[in-house]
C-alpha cells in the first residue's frame, strides 16, 4: 500500500506552493489504496441506503434467546457484532446509524462547499471592503472551537437531522471559503485571467468561466476530508448528547455502550461502531489525501 | 511596533466581535428565564393556548412519561412543538429523564407517551396569574426588562472589570466568575499537560522517522500516525478507558476533585493522553516532513563536512529551523483541542470548563456559556500573539 507523505495541515498561506516533495513520484496514479477507500465508502454509503432492504436484523428488536441466558451476547455468527444489554443486534444498529452520521457528513460540506465556496471566491476576486468584511468574518467564526458553537446551536435550536446538518455546514463555511480565497487571489493574477479581462469579459464571466473552475480542484480535494471531519464532529455532538434525538448514529450508539459497566462486561456494544467510524474515517481522510496530492494541493485545515 | 498595534486593535475586535455573536444568538433564540424560574418562563409564550383546567405545557423536543390530551393541533404544529394538557393529577415537573415526543401516536385526543432516557430541553408548565408575576420579578432582577444592547454593555463593563454577573439560575449562586475560578485550573491543567506530552511524543518521534526516511520503520510510524489521525477523540477516550482503566486497572476511571493535586494530575494522564495522542500523530508527520526538507539544505552537508555526528545534526542544526510550521499549528491546534477537551472531560468525568458549557447549555445558563465562550476566543487571541511573537525569537529574520 503507498503511503500519504504530505503533512496534515498547513499555514494558510503556504497554499498551492510549488514545492517539490517526495509524492511528485507517485503523483500520477492514484494508487491501489485510493481505490480500496473509495470501495469501502460507496460499500457504506449502500448499506446505509439500502439498510431496510438488506436482510438485517431490526435495530429496534429485542432478540432474546433462551439458550444463551442474559443478554449482552458477545459477537457470535448470529450477532456479528454482538448484542447490546436489550439484546439489541449491535451490527445492524451501525449500519442503521450509519444513516444520520453519513448524511450529516454529507450535506453539511455540501453546504460549506456552495456557501463557503461563493464567499471565498467573490471576496477573493473582489478585494476591497468586501474582501476585509469577508475575512475578518471567516476569522471570527475560526476563532471559536467549532464544537463550542455547534454544542450552543443545536442546544438554542433544536436537534432534529436539519439543524445538526445545517449547524455542521454553518461551521464548515469559513474554512472552504478561506481555501476558496487564497485559491482565488492565486488565480486571478494569472495570465489567462488577464486575457479574458482584455478580450471584454465580465466580472461575473471571469469567476465563473475562468477562475471557478481551478478554485474547484482544490476544494473537492478538501472535501472528502471535510466528510471525515463533519461525521466527527457530529459524532461527539451525539456522543455529548447533544445530536439528532430519535434516530440512532454512530457517536450515539458508543455514548450508549461507554459507561463504565458496558466497558466491562460488553466492551463489543462500543466497539462495534467504533470499528466502522474508524474504517470511515480512516477511508475518507486516505482518499482525501491521495486527491490532493494527485492535484498536488495544498489545504487548510478544516 | 506599530505592527503588534494593529494586531492587539484586531484582537479586541475579534472579541467584541464573538461576544456580540454569542450575547445576541443567545438573547434572541434562547430564553434566558428558562434556569431562573423553570417551567414557568415559557408561560407567557402560552398564554391563550393554555386551558383552563389544566395546565398548558410547551416542549421542544422531549416530554416525561404520562398521558396527556392534546390541546392544540399537533400537526399544525413543528412535530418537535405541540401543545398539550395533562391529566391526572401526576403534573410533569422538571425531570431530568424525558421520553420521545415522537413514539407518541397523535391520532386520538388521549395519549401516552413512552420513550427512552435523552437529556434535553424540559417541560414547561402553564400560566397562572402568580407565575406572571414571578416572571416580571426574575425579569427585573437580572436586567432582563432592559433592551438587548443596553443589557450588552453593562454585561462588557462588568466583565471587563472580572465581574462575570450571576447565574441564571434559581439562586443565581456561586457567581459565574467563581464557578470558572474553580473549572478553569483543572481545563487549564488539561490542556498544558496534553500539549506537553503531545511534545514530548512527536518531536522524538519524528526525529527518528527523519533519521531513518523512507525505511520500513519510517513507513509504519508515517501508516501509525495515519490510523491515530482517524480514530475521533471520544473513540480512543473510550479505548484508552478500556485498555488501561479498566483492562490494566493502571489508572482510575473518572476524576475526583477532592483528592490532592498529585492525585489530580495523574487522574488528568488518561484524558490528557487522549488529547495528546491524535495532536502528537499530526505534530509528528508535520515535523518529518519539515525535519527532511532542511536536512537537504546546504548547512546540513557543510555540518556533515566538519564532521560533526548524526546526532548533533539532528537535534542542533536541524530542528531549529524546522519548527515553523509545527508553531503554528500548535497554536491553531490549540482551538481544536479545547473542542476535544471537552468532549474528554465528558468521557472521564473531568468537572472542567468543558463539562460545565455542556451543562450550562442544556439549562440555557447564559452568563456562564458566555463567560466560558469569551475565556476560550481570549485564549485562542493570545496564543495566536505568542505564536508571533516566538517566531521572532527563534528566526530572527521575522524581528521588526
Amino acid at each position: 500500500m503507498s503511503l500519504p507523505e504530505s503533512p496534515a495541515t498547513l499555514a494558510a498561506d503556504s497554499i498551492l506552493e510549488d514545492q517539490p516533495s517526495e509524492a511528485m513520484a507517485r503523483r500520477r496514479t492514484l494508487g491501489v489504496g485510493f481505490w480500496i477507500a473509495i470501495g469501502w465508502i460507496v460499500l457504506i454509503v449502500l448499506a446505509a441506503i439500502l439498510a431496510p432492504y438488506l436482510g438485517l436484523k431490526d435495530p429496534d428488536e429485542n432478540y432474546i434467546n433462551r439458550d444463551l441466558g442474559r443478554p449482552p451476547y458477545p459477537p457470535s455468527s448470529e450477532f456479528w457484532f454482538g448484542t447490546d444489554n436489550d439484546a439489541k443486534d449491535v451490527f445492524s444498529r451501525t449500519i442503521y446509524g450509519a444513516r444520520v452520521s453519513l448524511v450529516v457528513g454529507f450535506a453539511a460540506i455540501a453546504c460549506g462547499m456552495v456557501v463557503g465556496g461563493t464567499l471565498g471566491l467573490l471576496a477573493g476576486y473582489l478585494r476591497g471592503w468586501f474582501d476585509r468584511v469577508i475575512s475578518f468574518v471567516f476569522l471570527v467564526l475560526l476563532s471559536f472551537p467549532a464544537l463550542v458553537l455547534a454544542i450552543l446551536i443545536t442546544a438554542l435550536l433544536d436537534r432534529s437531522l436539519r439543524t445538526v446538518a445545517g449547524t455542521l455546514g454553518f461551521l464548515s463555511i469559513a474554512p472552504v471559503g478561506r481555501l476558496a480565497r487564497a485559491t482565488t487571489i492565486q488565480f486571478s493574477e494569472r495570465e489567462f485571467v488577464l486575457a479574458s479581462r482584455t478580450l471584454g469579459a465580465k466580472h461575473g464571466r471571469i469567476m465563473v468561466r475562468e477562475l471557478l473552475p481551478n478554485v474547484l480542484i482544490p476544494m473537492g480535494a478538501l472535501a472528502l476530508l471535510g466528510v471525515a471531519v463533519a461525521i466527527v464532529a457530529e459524532g461527539a455532538l451525539a456522543f455529548l448528547g447533544l445530536s439528532v434525538e430519535q434516530e440512532l448514529s454512530w457517536g450515539k450508539l458508543i455514548l450508549f455502550g461507554s459507561g463504565s459497566r458496558d466497558l466491562q462486561e460488553a466492551p463489543w456494544i462500543s466497539m462495534g461502531p467504533i470499528l466502522i467510524l474508524f474504517l470511515t474515517v480512516l477511508a475518507l481522510n486516505f482518499a482525501g489525501d491521495r486527491v490532493r496530492e494527485y492535484f498536488d494541493v495544498r489545504e487548510v485545515s478544516l | 511596533m506599530n505592527y503588534w498595534l494593529q494586531r492587539a486593535g484586531m484582537a479586541v475586535l475579534l472579541l467584541l466581535a464573538v461576544s456580540m455573536l454569542t450575547f445576541g444568538a443567545m438573547n434572541i433564540l434562547g430564553d434566558p428565564l428558562f434556569n431562573i424560574l423553570g417551567p414557568v418562563s415559557g408561560a407567557k409564550d402560552l398564554q391563550g393556548t393554555a386551558q383552563a383546567d389544566g395546565y398548558a405545557l410547551r416542549t421542544q423536543g422531549e416530554i416525561p412519561s404520562g398521558s396527556y390530551t392534546i390541546v392544540d393541533d399537533v400537526d399544525t404544529l413543528d412535530h418537535r412543538e405541540a401543545v398539550l394538557v395533562a391529566t391526572g393529577d401526576t403534573l410533569p415537573k422538571r425531570a431530568d429523564t424525558i421520553a420521545g415526543l415522537d413514539a407518541v401516536s397523535a391520532t386520538g385526543t388521549d395519549i401516552t407517551i413512552i420513550g427512552g432516557v435523552v437529556p434535553g430541553q424540559l417541560v414547561m408548565n402553564g400560566p397562572e396569574p402568580s407565575q406572571l408575576a414571578d416572571v416580571e420579578a426574575a425579569e427585573q432582577e437580572f436586567y432582563l426588562d432592559q433592551p438587548l444592547p443596553v443589557r450588552y454593555v453593562s454585561w462588557l463593563t462588568d466583565f471587563v472589570q472580572g465581574d462575570m454577573g450571576p447565574q441564571f439560575s434559581k439562586t443565581g449562586e456561586p457567581p459565574v466568575t467563581d464557578l470558572i475560578k474553580e473549572r478553569l485550573p483543572r481545563s487549564l491543567a488539561l490542556l498544558v499537560m496534553a500539549q506537553l506530552m503531545a511534545t514530548i511524543i512527536a518531536i522524538p518521534w519524528s526525529l527518528w522517522s527523519a533519521a531513518k526516511a523512507n525505511q520500513p520503520v519510517d513507513r509504519v510510524s508515517t501508516v501509525t500516525t495515519f490510523l491515530i489521525i482517524a480514530l475521533p477523540n471520544f473513540a480512543l477516550g473510550v479505548i484508552l478507558k478500556y485498555v488501561f482503566a479498566i483492562q490494566l486497572g493502571w489508572f482510575p476511571q473518572t476524576f475526583n476533585a477532592g483528592d490532592s493535586y498529585l492525585e489530580q494530575i495523574y487522574q488528568l494522564f488518561l484524558p490528557a493522553l487522549t488529547i495528546a495522542l491524535p495532536a502528537a500523530a499530526v505534530y509528528q508527520r508535520l515535523l518529518r516532513t519539515d525535519l527532511i526538507t532542511t536536512l537537504q539544505e546546504d548547512f546540513i552537508l557543510m555540518a556533515r563536512a566538519k564532521g560533526v555526528d548524526r546526532r548533533n545534526i539532528l537535534m542542533k542544526h536541524a530542528l531549529r529551523p524546522s519548527l515553523f510550521s509545527f508553531i503554528t499549528v500548535f497554536g491553531i491546534n490549540t482551538g481544536a483541542l479545547i473542542g476535544g477537551a471537552l468532549v474528554v472531560e465528558n468521557i472521564f468525568r473531568v468537572p472542567g470548563l468543558g463539562s460545565a458549557i455542556v451543562e450550562a447549555v442544556l439549562v440555557e445558563d447564559f452568563p456562564v456559556v458566555l463567560a466560558i465562550v469569551m475565556i476560550v476566543a481570549f485564549a485562542f487571541v493570545l496564543v495566536n500573539i505568542a505564536i508571533d511573537v516566538i517566531y521572532s525569537l527563534i528566526d530572527p529574520r521575522v524581528r521588526r
